[in-house]
């Protein structure tokens, strides 16, 4: 089994990092020095991630950073990001890595406008699972009515978001109860600890159907020259004859090539390979090698459900440089159909510009054609970037046009 | 995909994106396991190819196992090393007890990559780094641009979404590439099995005492330890609760130590 990574997002000063501090430290994954110290309270358990001198000045995440957690023989990265609504990149930078989600809410604050937010961006980034801590359990007077509500008020958020959560966990990252141990004062909640809903998030499973090859670049220094790139789904195996898309062109998998042993087989979705072709001269980068009967459509506009990073709005008419796999183009903004406020989940009048944080639905015009497919069927051909030369301006996930197999 | 194929596919992945984005290109060996697991990555991408060349800043000061293991490998995998030294910082005497440690790593490993990049026009660099090294490490991005002056922001990253790599073209001079930043100690003790990898023998238990990491001799102490084989050392790690820097004595000198080093251009 692959190792899974885990995004604790949610508001700012919930106990995101501080809850990651007390499962590395109950389920023994620091080690024999970080552990003394923090049993004895020399070391804030927000602080084995908060390792930046201004977070442990601030007591603030800036950036996010990842652990790794050590239980019943299995790990998993913890990812602790930032709340605050400034480092929101840093927070997708984190998120978007992430197999699962848990989102903590402070039990006295409750839902918040970032809570919101990243719940929403678990959902746009097709984070599969998510689970809820409801934190700084200690903090109410009369913790199951507290519990009560909080757990009745993320379910409704998770509902008008179309986020499937699991488990919704009271806890108090604190002083320890119901994160690794039960702990006193809760027995009138029966659910899992956090450890035990971080342990049930299962593997996603590998994209499966008709296969997509992205090609990365052709090697002329081997001894054969070969097509190297990444199955984004499905299966590619010696044999397999292909289209290349953009431009149909026909290839054959005469071999696929490996070091230090000769060949393989095939190569599962997800492998890092590179292909012996018939001809070669007929792929480059950017090309998407399929089935023939399956094979995608190439189109030279994309439509996306876009998050715009900042600090600049998007406008209509602006042009970026456009990622999306291997495929390297140039974008120019040609409309923002809907606007949406991501704190408030409020939808706002469309009008020519998409302000950092907010969510908009947009078609691109490219300067070439490109193979953007259904995200749900193959993650890495269904979400791109938008590039100025400060970096990543936006990010978005595809809308296909039509139904595509 | 088990665990070690998917990091291993992922590190491939982002090797060939360096290579085809980021030209010219270099790779940083320190022939300590991190990076002689990226060299066998590096061999991996490209078939068996080196397509660019590799860099050991050597200080002069490493312990003396770390040049044979150097000489033996490169010449077993061909690798087209450049070993770049300061100098003029070690004619003027520069050391770690002369000019402390600080001082001493910036002139020998930071300075002198600086030579190297401004020598060979370098893009980027791979360097093989780990995310559950040392705290501030568990911050870095694949893809991490430094200024001309190499400082890093920690606090001031752009965003890396997936594996899309933007970057930002304005302020930075190189980037560093991490292709390891996922793999742990014990990940890659368990690939350097399963690849049957050589490794440098200083990592294995001699008289009670190996070393967990390997630099320059005066800042590295072995630690106690029986692990002769790599299967002892993976039991060792699975069951132990050191830290793997312990014997590294410029992550001691003060607590913030390693967040200076890295914000001055340290790997
Ligand atoms: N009483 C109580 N305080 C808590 C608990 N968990 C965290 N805190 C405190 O809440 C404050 C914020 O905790 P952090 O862990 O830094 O919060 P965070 O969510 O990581 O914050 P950002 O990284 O800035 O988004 C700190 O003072 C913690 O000690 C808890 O369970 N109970
Ligand atoms: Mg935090």
């Amino acid at each position: 089994m692959r190792r899974l990574a885990v995004a604790f997002v949610g508001e700012v000063d919930h106990g995101k990092s501080t809850l990651i501090g007390r499962l590395l430290l109950e389920s023994g994954s620091l080690s024999g020095r970080k552990e003394e110290a923090a049993r004895s309270g020399a070391l804030d358990l927000a602080h084995i991630t908060d390792q930046l001198g201004r977070e442990q000045d601030e007591s603030c995440t800036v950036t996010s950073a990842q652990a790794f957690l050590r239980s019943g023989g299995r790990e998993i990265a913890l990812v602790d990001a930032p709340g605050h609504e400034e480092f929101i990149r840093s927070m997708l930078t984190g998120a978007s890595s992430a197999d699962a989600a848990v989102i903590l809410v402070d039990a006295g604050e409750g839902v918040r406008e970032e809570t919101r937010r990243h719940a929403l961006l678990v959902k746009l980034l097709r984070i599969p699972q998510a689970a809820v801590v409801v934190n700084k359990i200690d903090r109410a007077a009369s913790p199951e009515a507290v519990y009560g509500v909080r757990a009745r008020e993320i379910r409704a958020l998770a509902a008008e978001i179309g986020l499937p959560l699991g488990a919704v966990v009271p806890a108090s990252a604190r002083h320890g109860a119901m994160v690794t141990g039960r702990g006193a004062g809760l027995p009138w909640y029966a659910g899992p600890t956090v450890l035990e809903a971080i342990l049930a998030f299962r593997e996603p499973d590998a994209a499966g159907g008709p296969a997509r090859f992205s090609v990365q670049d052709v090697y002329d220094f081997t001894p054969r020259k070969v097509a190297a790139g990444r199955v984004e789904r499905g299966e590619i195996a010696a044999g397999d004859r292909l289209i290349a898309v953009p431009g149909g062109a026909a290839v054959t998998v005469e071999r696929i090539a490996a070091f230090p042993n000769g060949g393989l087989e095939r190569l599962g979705s997800g492998c890092a390979g590179a292909l012996v072709l018939d001809r070669p001269e007929r792929v480059r980068r950017g090309l998407v090698l399929a089935p023939a009967a399956e094979a995608p459509v190439a189109a030279r506009q994309v439509k996306g459900r876009v998050f715009c990073l900042g600090p600049r709005p998007l406008a209509v008419g602006a042009r970026f440089v456009f990622r999306l796999a291997t495929q390297d183009l140039r974008a120019r903004i040609g409309a923002i159909e809907e606007r949406f406020d991501t704190g408030a989940l409020a939808p706002r009048p469309p009008e020519g510009t998409l302000a950092p944080l907010e969510l908009g639905l947009l078609v691109l015009e490219l300067d070439g054609e490109c193979v953007a497919e259904d995200g749900n069927l193959s993650p890495a051909l269904g979400r791109f970037v938008l590039e100025d030369d400060d970096g990543p301006a936006a990010f978005g996930m595809v809308v296909p046009w039509r139904a595509s197999s | 995909m088990d665990h070690l194929e998917e990091l291993e596919h992922r590190s491939i992945y982002l090797i060939r994106e360096a290579y085809h984005r980021f030209d010219p290109l270099g790779c940083l060996w320190s022939m300590g396991k991190d990076s002689t697991v990226l060299l066998h990555l590096v061999r991996k991408a490209f078939l068996g190819k080196f397509p660019f060349p590799v860099l050991h800043l050597d200080t002069g000061y490493k312990l003396a196992g770390i040049y044979r293991f150097r000489d033996r490998i490169a010449a077993e995998w061909g690798v087209p090393l450049v070993v770049v030294k300061n100098e003029a910082a070690l004619a003027a005497g520069m050391g770690p007890d002369s000019a402390g440690r600080l001082a001493c790593c910036t002139a020998l490993k930071t300075e002198a990559l600086k030579g190297a990049l401004a020598e060979h026009g370098f893009r980027a660099v791979l360097l093989g780094i780990r995310r559950d090294e040392h705290g501030v490490r568990a911050k870095e991005r694949y893809v991490s641009p430094r200024t001309a002056d190499f400082t890093w922001d920690a606090g001031r990253q752009t965003a890396e979404l997936w594996d899309l790599y933007a970057r930002r073209e304005s302020e930075e001079a190189h980037l560093r590439v991490h292709p390891l930043l996922h793999f742990t100690e014990a990940d890659v003790w368990r690939y350097v099995r399963r690849e049957r990898l050589p490794v440098c023998d200083l990592y294995f238990a001699k008289g009670g005492r190996r070393y967990r990491s390997i630099g320059c001799e005066p800042c590295c102490e072995p630690v106690a330890s029986n692990a002769a084989t790599v299967d002892d050392i993976i039991r060792e790690i699975g069951e132990g609760r050191s830290e793997e820097r312990d014997g590294r004595a410029q992550d001691k000198e003060n607590a913030r130590a390693m967040e200076q080093l890295r914000a001055l251009g340290y790997m």
